[in-house]
């Protein structure tokens, strides 16, 4: 990586969450009118989140992304398709723990919710939801069935068991499904799910390389769904 | 000052906690299980430092402006008038799926692997209109007190129906789409804002009101995407 791409990501950033950042201007100066002092900071902030996010990409593509789809392509080279199932399982869970939204989510909950909610048991469920179906999407793409077989029993199971149970873990359960695909997994899955394709090379490109994430991201709704059916009504 | 200093030691504390299991997990594998030796570990190194330095700066950035913000924004518009409230949040949808890193990355791959029968900026456009009527749902959804599950069940129900119904090459993509557009834009100044909005507007179930808002925007491009491919079918059949 040179210089340069790093300027050009930080750019793209920038551009991208233009919108953004006009519109809390624009909230600014048309009906917010915080103390110029105080915008002061909000505007440190933005810039500590548009470098910060150049960074971590920038950071994960040098030294993340080459690790990964080192180990993915050497299991699929020694046919060690049990080993990379148990990788897969586990690295479902830690990228969980260290997705930066995962961790953003549940600070916003624990700031509304306070005691009433477990930070660390709704993390611990996602985890291991988005492990086990990781497992369920390398299984996928190594035998191609198609993925409608996972992606509607398991929506089907999810809004039967979120008629069952009370709003504020259904909320947090589909928050949570959906924010367990953030910038530390995406890309990570993506390099996994388009190496193993690429190497079995049987199929329609467009059928198996896309889908690890949307398989992905049942996993955490379900567990999380799951967990509040034991923990019972709060 | 020292707030700020306390913020970054905590976003610090915590990138560490969230790292150290990655690079644990990788190391397991690679020097015991695969027993392969890492190439270029200076780069390697270098890449790792820049990501745990950037995450801390990320989420101590988002914390200081993005989520307060967010609720700022969202406790002043709760007074102003529901057709209002909608057209903000229509908005304000789209722009934050154009603006999630991701969304970008997905439409780049689509139209690659399509051979540039879908375009990445019709992709771009349709996932954007799917998040943009998902806010429009979720704020619909805190003013008349509705239960989540009245949007997802039937959101759900008809996205099975148009997967049953579309082309099965379409369907994996069509599912990424509602999973890259629930990015850190969304979770850290759309979240905050339904939050805002619904606490203002208060009622017994405020807090879980504003929440939900992320599970819904993960619903509308799948729907979007899906009714695209049915659409683009029906045109080649008539063609």
């Amino acid at each position: 990586m040179s210089f340069g791409d790093f300027r050009r990501e930080l750019f793209e950033t920038a551009l991208s969450l233009a919108p953004a950042l006009a519109f809390m201007l624009f909230a600014q100066v048309a009906f917010l009118r915080l103390p110029w002092s105080e915008f002061g900071l909000v505007a440190l902030g933005l810039g500590f989140t548009v470098v910060g996010f150049v960074l971590f990409i920038q950071g994960a593509k040098l030294g993340l992304l080459p690790l990964g789809q080192g180990i993915g392509t050497a299991f699929i080279e020694r046919r060690a398709l049990r080993p990379l199932l148990v990788f897969g399982l586990l690295l479902g869970v830690v990228l969980t723990v260290a997705e930066p939204d995962v961790r953003l989510l549940t600070f916003q909950i624990e700031a509304v919710f306070g005691d009433a909610v477990d930070r660390t048991a709704l993390i611990v469920a996602a985890a291991l939801g988005l492990g086990t179906f990781a497992v369920v999407a390398l299984l996928r793409i190594t035998y191609g069935w198609p993925i409608h077989w996972a992606l509607i029993p398991g929506y089907l199971l999810a809004i039967g068991l979120a008629l069952l149970l009370d709003e504020a873990t259904v909320t947090q359960a589909f928050d949570l499904g959906a924010v367990t695909t953030g910038p530390m997994t995406v890309p990570f899955l993506i390099a996994l799910g388009v190496g193993i394709a690429s190497v079995l090379g049987n199929q329609s490109r467009m059928r198996a390389g896309f889908g690890l994430m949307a398989i992905g991201s049942i996993g955490p709704v379900l567990l999380v769904l799951l967990w509040g059916l034991v923990r019972g009504a709060p | 000052m020292s707030d700020l200093v306390a913020l970054l030691w905590t976003a610090t504390v915590e990138v560490i906690e969230a790292t150290v299991p990655v690079l644990l997990l990788i190391a397991v594998f690679q020097f015991i299980v695969l027993r392969r030796p890492v190439q270029q570990p200076r780069t390697v190194a270098i890449g790792i430092g820049m990501a745990m330095l950037g995450f801390v700066l990320f989420v101590a950035g988002a914390k200081l402006s993005l989520i307060p913000m967010g609720l700022a924004i969202g406790e002043a518009l709760a007074g102003v008038p529901v057709v209002a409230m909608v057209a903000v949040a229509f908005v304000l949808g789209a722009a934050v799926a154009l603006a999630e890193p991701a969304v970008r990355i997905l439409a780049f791959e689509i139209d690659e692997v399509s051979s540039g029968s879908l375009r990445k900026r019709l992709i771009a456009v349709v996932i954007a209109l799917g998040v943009g009527v998902a806010v429009v749902l979720a704020v619909l959804r805190i003013v008349h007190d509705l239960p989540l599950v009245a949007i997802l069940v039937p959101g759900y129900l008809l996205a099975i129906g148009l997967t049953l119904a579309t082309p099965r090459d379409m369907v994996p993509a069509a599912y990424d789409a509602g999973a890259v557009a629930t990015g850190p834009v969304a979770v850290n100044f759309v979240l905050p804002l339904t939050t805002g909005m619904a606490l203002a507007l208060g009622g017994d179930r405020a807090e879980a009101l504003g929440f939900g808002v992320v599970g819904i925007i993960a619903l509308g491009p799948i729907i979007t995407m899906l009714a695209l491919s049915l659409a683009l079918r029906r045109r080649e059949s008539d063609g």
